[in-house]
Formats: C-alpha cells, structure tokens, sequence
C-alpha cells in the first residue's frame, strides 16, 4: 500500500509536470514544433481601479504590491497638434521646462536634487497629441513624490534661464538628428504626408527660435489644465492611499474653461509617386513609403493590423523582411510600421536602408511586396499565424504595469471604451480571411504610397525608379 | 558593459535594445535590501539554470548566453562569432525545408554552393597574383575579373536560387511568434553572445524544444545572402553611424584598434569588409563546434515559471546536448601603453570626443570603485559632469560614462565621451573632463554623492525587475554577468564588492589609471574643420 502510494504520487508527479513528448537518447528526433501539446493559459483580466477625485479629475490605479516601488502618471490632451503656425515645438518644449524649469518654490537645481537624492525619476514629454509627465520613486518616498510631481505640474517656475538653455538644448539635438538619415527621411516623409502641417509640422531651428517664454506659459494655462487630464498611478499602493494622495495633491486643482480642440482631419497630401532628396555623401540611402487614413477605433483595424503584421510588422519573419532582406540581402534593416491614431488619422511607414547602388531595386522590391498584398490578399496560413500572434501574445497584456497603466489613460483621455483591447480581441475572433482580403483591397491601395528616398543620387541611376520628383535642397 | 559594446541580430531600427547601461553597479547595490531569489540548477552536462520566479502575469523571459563573443574571432576571419549568431536563426534540420524536401537533397545544393565559393575565392587570389606579376613584366595593371570568375559567381547565384526554393524562410521567427513570442532577438558582443525572447508560460516545453534544436541541429543555410545583410550593417553601423552607437561608431573602429593592439578587443565585433568577404561557411560551422557547448552555456528565465515544473523539459531537450572540451583560452593581452595616444577621424557630423583609460578586468579588486567613479560623474542630472558640461558650460547635450568598452572579462577601457555642442570644441569637453577627474581625485566625492549614487542603484535594480517590459533586460543582465564571471550568482554578489566603495577607493583609482599616459583620445570631427595643414596631400 505505501509502495503503492508512492508510485501513484510519482506517476502524478509525472504526468503533470513532464513534457507531454519525452525525448529519449538524442535530439536527432524532436516533436513537431508546430503541432506540439499546449495546457490552456489563464489570462485573468488585469485588474484596475478607477475613481474620480472632487474636482472631477479621473483617476486609474492599478496595484501591485511586490516592490516598495510607486509610480503616477498624468496626461493631457493636448500636444504638438497644437502647435501655433510657425511655433512648431512648443508642446514639446513646454513639457520639458515643466521638467528642467524648477517649481514656484525651489529652483531647477534644488528639484534635480532632490529627484536625485530620492533615487527617483520624474519626466514630461509632449508627443503629437498628448502630452505626458510620469514620476517613480520608492513608497516610502510618496508623500514628498506626490508634492513635487504635483508641483511641478500645477506650479512651474518656467524659469527664464532654464528656458534659454533648454532651447539651446532642443537646437543642438535638432542639429545632431541631421547626422542621422533615417531621422531625415522620418522627418521628410511626415512633412511629405501631411503637406507640412497637422503631423507634417515639425519643429525646425526657426521655429524653436520663435517661441517665447510667453508662450509657453500660454500653453501651459489653456491646455494643461485638469479639465483635458487623467490622472494614473501604479505599484505598491492600495486604494485608499493612492485617493488620499491624489485627492490632496490635485482634488483642489481649480478648473479652468476650456474650449474644443480644433484639430484638422485628412491634409491635402502630395500626390502619390516616389520623391528624392538628395544628400551627397551617404553611403546608404534611406527609403520610406507611406500612407495615411489609420485611426483608432476604425472598423477596419483589427483586419488591417493583421495585413500589416503579415507586410512587415512581424518580428523575423514578414514578407518585406523575407524578400529584401532574406532573400536579396539588400538591408539590415527593413520593415513596416502602423500608427492608429485617436484624434487625427495615423500613417502606416515601409522603411528599408541600403547601400547606394541598390536603392532602386529595393524600391523596387518594396513596391513589388506592397503590390502582390494588395492584388493577393494573405494566405491562409499568414492569417492563422497572425491570428495565433495576436492572441497568444494578448498574454502580455497586464505583465508590464506601466504599459497597462499607459494604455488605459490613453483609452481615458480620447474617450475610447476603456475594455478596448477585449472588443478588438472579439473582432479578431469574428474575421475570417475573406474579410481581411476585401479590406486590404478597398484600403491597401499601393498607387496610393508616396515613396520618400534620401541618398546619395551620385551613387544610383534614380531614373530607375519611374518618374521622380527631386525635392529641394 | 556597454549597451553599445553588442551587435544585434535586431532589424528594427526603432526598436534598437536597449540594455546594460550601468547595468552592473545597479544590480549589485540593489541586493542589501531587495534581493534578487535567484534559483541555481546545473544540468549533468554543464548548463546552468538561472531562475527568477515572478507571477505577475503568465509569460516568462528567457535569455540563453554563452561565454564566446568577438574575442573568439580567429586572425583572417574577423566577425565570425556575430556570423554566427546570424546562421543561428537560420532553421535547424527540423524546421526550415519546405515539405517534401530532404536534408540530403539540400546538403547536396549546400556542398555546391561551398565548391563554388571555394573556386571563387580561389580565382580571386589568382587573379590578384597575376595582376601584380603582370604589373611588374609590363608596367600595366592587371585584370581584376575574369570570364572563370564571372562564370562562378553566376553559377553560385543560380545554386543559391535552387535552394532558395527549399527553403522556409525564417521559419524560426514563424514559429516563435505564432506561439505567441515577443522580442526574439540575438546578440554578440565581445565577450558573451545571447540569444533572446519572452514566451506565455504554457510554451516553456516548445521553447526547449526549438532552442535545444537550435543549438544541436543547425543549418547554416542562406550564408552568401546573409554575408550581404551584415556588410549592411557594418556599413549601417562602424561606416554610416547609424546603428546603436550613432556617430560614435565611426570612430570606435580604429579607435579600439589602436587600443589594444595584439589583443582581440582591438578588433571590432562585427568583423572588417575583406574578411567578411572572404568568409567561408565552414570557418562559421568551426566556430559554433568550438565554442558553442552546454557547458559554456547558461539558460535564464525570469517569469511565471517553477524550477521543479522546468527541470523535465530541460532535462529532456537541453540536458540531451553533449558536453564539450573546453578551447583553449585566449591569453593574449595588449603591451602597456607608455604615453597618450590620440586619433582623429573626419566625417562631416557633429564633432564628438571619445576618451577611454586602459582599467582592469572584471574581478579585479578596483573594478567596483570605478564603476561608481562612473555614476559619479555622469548618472543623473545632478553628476558632475552633467551638471558642468551640460548645465553650467552648455558644451554638450549628454556626457555618457562607462567602465567596460568593449568588454569585461579582459583589461578593457574605462570610456566618457559626448557630442559637442556648436560653437564649442572638443578640446572644451576634454578640459571639462580632466578637471572633474582632477577635482574628484583632489577632494573625493562627498559622503551624499556617494549615498545617491547607491540608492539610484538599488531603484536601478528594482526597475529592472519590477516590470515586465524589464523582464527580458532582468534575464539579460543575469545573463551576462554570469558569462563575465562565471559565477551565476555574479549579478547579485559584486553588491558586496560594491557597496563598500569610499571616497578613499576613488581617489585611488583616479590616481591610479586616470593618467595622460593611460588614456586614448579619440575625435570625430568634420573635414573643414581641420587645419590648413592637415587638408590637402603632403605638407
């Protein structure tokens, strides 16, 4: 009986944790690794708090208490689509000086200090539609984080040197992003897009030039007021203590009248066709194509990323990468990117970097892949591997708590239901391959693609590429 | 270690890693308080098994590592250790054919392309020894290409065709994201080479069975394609200055070159153009047989995992992988250096200065005082240099110091460098940086730098370990210390070298490796910018 038991507690010992295909001998035969056994994975929903402070603010909390470490977040709605005409960068540079400016009572060195000395960090950052200040600190820190972040958001000093220095800042980082191509064509293929303006405004020396203290303060007053922000906090905090902090920092944070923002919809776009811009002495010439119309929350999405993920989104293995990339060796790196934007529709970018003298046939190639997608579709496998992708990694979704806390703010502060992930997760499960196909063929449309190169035109016979429109210097 | 001492296997430019900055003293200095609960477990073949449990969400991180980098590289063959990380993603005989396609059938396709490359390699060299002899007979230079070579090459390109139709491409990244895998990646440095991704927890025996695959079936397959893809990015990074180091890159070449002249450290990871063009796939097969072993190997996890609920699976997959004899060791070192060595490349970025003093290996007892010199000088924006360079003198955006450039398991460099600001000069940054060091060395650090640049640490530790997007980076530090110091617990223990760090210790080490003689200065600046007397041919 007592052997009996033993080998039965071994046996389950056995079936329940070995692998379900036990190898013997060598590693000559291995199981299928597509076809090998999977126990189900519990994907319990992260869990989040939400609650709204006196003043209206709303409030996110999601608690982990396995560190005695806290962080908080807040974000505006407001960003460098605000930027007045001409003054591209002051969201940018706004957010920044709530960082480097100081507070009404301490100055920029006496803050750096103390951020130090607490091993905490707190930083501001403004991007195109919202802007977006953070802090991490130890718990036991909290209630003096809680002072300076709320400080520091409610109270700048935007002190008058710290103001000339950070724009000398900004000037000499603008300067060495000149070094780098692919920021160029970034920079080159936005302003292509959007014709210069709403995304396509990009600060530039001139523009950071322009900016004055004033207005900065101006933004400051009219955008980043509790009435466009949500407010977020994360780790070892319980409920009652992230509403007590939070309800004593910002509940008394006075509203301010706000007025809708008046954001523009599709620009007027360069027609479509392959533009050069000519920049003597590069070794490797840079090429971009792209497209807007994403947006978030658009009936097409989950059918699109899908396309995309199997275009080139994918890590390793999408058919840009396998083509130029595997099979041409023409780049190191190549691949495509999508924005789903929330207040103005985002841009999907094809992007591959290459030595000189192979620049036309990886546009080329580029305008091959992008063409057999839109005429082809995918393939049934594509889509049961990019469906598996999608939902197998939705495992990740609450492991990283300052992700999950950012993309539920995000949800927050452009309206969007806040089970988002779990709708589009449900759609996902409804398409099926013709919808897909039918969608890439109604908005995937190659002849639509503007094609931005930066290279060296001494190094290739551009001509190659079709008609080409040759960009100023 | 230098996030920027690695090259990735990564495409994405935009999503570069990002690891190892001051990884090391943060790690170490988070132990008194918050320990890291490492698990240890030795396979019988050698393999360690490194495990940190975290069950905030079902997914794991793993990271395998080996004790081989660029140091390994042999003469002539440059860049083969980062080869080779790029054939390990490659398919093994079990995935990678298409249906229907035989091993036998491709390793026929393979041998040819190799015979071929072979006689390639060969006319080369013919052609090369009849130029110079025709040269010397007529005063004409030779011919640098022949019908019999153009004839190969088409011939290799038309075998590469064929096997391209067997071929699955990227199989590998197929399966690893199809089950749901994030962040597969690769890297080689100098000394340790890792290989990288995060999986949900229910793929742990999947991921045994395709890494034990990886690593005990290889097929080096699509090598003269790939060959093409890592001189892009040699030209992307050491030539461009576009890859993870920027501008930077360009210098570091013959920078580390002259350096350490004699030791491998002065050879840059990714290999030199005319080697990798006359790499052969066997010389890359060589390399993996005599570097690549359980034994020289440790697995990381870090995630919703338990050792006893592992073991199985890697005993059944990794613990089948043979033991192997050990290379032998490289004791190659560079002669001292008796007196500054400065050099200067011309490119037409914005000017930057690179100054780098020769400091000891990991191990050595002066190690963890200048790992903390660093942090004292640049981490935060209360370091001194920040605050006289970036600050007060607004000479530069950043100045980056790092103790361990290019590595860390042999006498390596201790590094500062910064772009300059416009309108001031390298010489500026460099006067900034001396007088630092000077005033350090003079009057040590205060009591308060030192208690922030520990805490700063700890919270380092803690970020590292707190959140899933630092799994991975978790997974990796663990990693890399352990192929530095051979000890898997080498991540936490240097804490207790580190933390006693005085004010004393670093006056020392100023004193002691912070010299003119010691160092190597390095400037990238613009061609215009140089004098009269340099521009032109021979003054």
């Amino acid at each position: 009986m007592k052997k009996g038991l033993i080998a039965l507690v071994l046996l389950g010992l056995v079936v329940s944790v070995l692998p379900a295909q036990v190898l013997e001998g060598s590693l000559d035969r291995l199981p299928d690794p597509g076809h090998m056994a999977l126990t189900p994975l519990e994907m319990p929903p992260p869990k989040m708090e939400r609650f709204q402070l006196t003043n209206g603010m709303p409030c996110l909390l999601v608690e982990d208490h396995t560190l005695p470490v806290i962080g908080a977040s807040v974000a505006f709605q407001a960003g460098g689509l605000e930027d007045p005409a001409g003054k591209a960068g002051l969201a940018k540079m706004t957010a920044e000086l709530l960082r480097e400016g100081g507070i009404k009572t301490a100055s920029p060195l006496a803050v750096n200090q103390q951020i130090d000395a607490l091993a905490a960090a707190i930083e501001f950052d403004a991007g195109s539609e919202s802007t977006v200040g953070t802090f991490h600190g130890f718990k036991r820190d909290a209630e003096m984080l809680f002072s300076l972040f709320a400080e520091m958001v409610r109270a700048p000093r935007f002190d008058t040197s710290r103001f000339a220095w950070l724009k000398g800042q900004m000037l000499a980082e603008l300067k060495e992003r000149e070094d780098q191509p692919v920021h160029l064509a970034l920079r080159g293929i936005q302003q292509l897009l959007y014709n210069g303006k709403g995304l396509g405004q990009l600060p530039t020396p001139a523009s950071l030039h322009a900016i004055t203290l004033a207005d900065i303060q101006s933004f400051a007053q009219h955008y980043l007021v509790p009435e466009r922000c949500v407010l977020g906090v994360m780790g070892d905090l319980s409920l009652l203590e992230a509403k007590a902090y939070l309800e004593k920092h910002f509940g008394n944070w006075p509203g301010a009248p706000t007025t809708s923002l008046a954001r523009k919809g599709e620009e007027t776009l360069a027609k479509p066709g392959c533009y050069l811009k000519k920049k003597a002495g590069l070794g490797q010439s840079v090429v971009m194509a792209g497209m807007t119309g994403l947006r978030e929350g658009d009936p097409d999405q989950m059918a699109l990323q899908v396309a995309f993920l199997v275009l080139g989104e994918g890590k390793l293995g999408n058919r840009l990468f396998n083509t130029i990339r595997t099979q041409q060796g023409m780049a190191y790196v190549v691949a495509s990117a999508s924005h789903f934007r929330h207040t103005v529709p985002g841009v999907f970018l094809a992007y591959a970097v290459t030595q000189g003298k192979n620049t036309p046939h990886v546009v080329k190639s580029m305008q091959s892949v992008c063409q057999t997608l839109a005429q082809n579709g995918i393939t049934q496998e594509e889509w049961e591997s990019a469906r598996q992708a999608i939902l197998q990694q939705e495992a990740f979704h609450g492991a990283s708590l300052s992700n999950l806390l950012a993309y539920q703010m995000a949800l927050k502060l452009f309206g969007q239901p806040m089970n988002t992930m779990h709708k589009k997760l449900a759609q996902l499960k409804t398409l099926d391959l013709k919808t897909i196909n039918e969608t890439i063929q109604r908005r995937f449309r190659p002849e639509q693609l503007r094609f931005y190169v930066l290279g060296d035109a001494q190094a290739f016979p551009y001509q190659q590429m079709g008609d080409v429109v040759i960009l100023e210097q | 270690m230098k996030k920027n001492a690695l090259l990735c296997f990564d495409y994405a430019f935009a999503k570069s890693i990002i690891f190892l900055g001051n990884l090391m003293l943060g790690a170490c200095l988070a132990q008194a308080q918050t320990p890291v609960p490492l698990q240890i477990h030795q396979l019988a073949n050698g393999m360690k098994i490194i495990l940190v449990e975290k069950h905030s969400a079902p997914v794991f991180a793993a990271c395998l590592t080996f004790q081989t980098g660029s140091v390994n590289d042999p003469l002539g063959a440059s860049g083969v250790a980062h080869f080779c990380e790029h054939m390990l993603f490659k398919g093994t005989r079990s995935f990678g054919l298409k249906p229907g396609v035989s091993a036998q059938q491709e390793d026929a396709l393979l041998q040819q392309a190799d015979d071929l490359w072979e006689a390639i390699l060969a006319e080369k060299a013919a052609l090369a020894q009849a130029a110079k002899q025709q040269f010397y007979s007529t005063g004409k230079a030779g011919a640098e290409t022949s019908p019999t070579l153009i004839q190969r090459q088409s011939d290799l390109k038309a075998v590469e065709v064929s096997h391209r139709g067997m071929v699955k491409t990227n199989a590998i990244g197929h399966l690893f994201e199809k089950a749901g895998g994030v962040g597969i990646n690769g890297g080689t440095g100098a000394d340790y080479t890792a290989y990288y991704i995060s999986l949900p927890k229910n793929r742990f025996e999947f991921y045994c069975r395709m890494e034990a695959d990886r690593f005990a079936n290889p097929v080096f397959r699509e090598f003269h394609t790939e060959r093409e893809v890592i001189k892009e990015e040699r030209r992307m990074g050491v030539e461009e200055g576009e890859g993870g180091r920027g501008p930077l890159g360009i210098l570091m070449e013959p920078l580390l070159a002259a350096a350490f002249p004699y030791h491998p450290y002065g050879r840059h990871t990714i290999g030199e153009m005319s080697d990798l063009d006359g790499l052969r796939r066997e010389e890359v097969r060589r390399f993996f047989t005599q570097y690549y072993a359980p034994n020289r190997c440790a697995l990381v996890l870090v995630g919703d995992l338990t050792m006893k609920e592992c073991l199985p699976a890697l005993e059944s997959y990794f613990g089948k992988m043979p033991r192997q004899p050990d290379p032998r060791p490289l004791t190659t070192l560079s002669p001292k250096q008796r007196g500054e060595k400065r050099i200067t490349v011309e490119k037409a970025v914005t000017p930057l200065l690179y100054v780098g003093w020769h400091v000891p290996a990991m191990g050595h007892p002066d190690v963890p005082a200048l790992e903390v010199l660093s942090d004292l000088l640049s981490k935060g924006r209360t370091s001194r240099l920040y605050q006289k360079a970036v600050e007060e003198k607004a000479l530069t955006n950043a100045f980056s110091t790092h103790y361990g450039d290019p590595g860390a398991k042999w006498p390596t460099l201790f590094a500062a460098h910064a772009t300059v600001k416009a309108p001031h000069t390298t010489e500026e940054l460099e006067q900034v940086l001396y007088e630092a060091l000077a005033r350090l060395e003079k009057e040590g650090p205060t009591q308060a730098e030192l208690d922030k640049v520990k805490r700063n640490a700890e919270m380092d530790m803690l970020k590292e370990w707190e959140n899933w997007s630092e799994a991975n980076k978790l997974a990796y530090s663990l990693g890399v210390y352990w192929a530095l110091t051979n000890d898997p617990h080498g991540f936490l223990r240097a804490l207790e070298r580190v933390k006693d760090v005085t004010a004393a210790d670093i006056q020392r080490v100023i004193r002691t490796y912070f010299t003119r003689q010691n160092r190597i200065v390095g400037t990238l600046v613009r061609p215009e910018a140089m004098p009269a007397s340099a521009k032109g041919s021979v003054q």
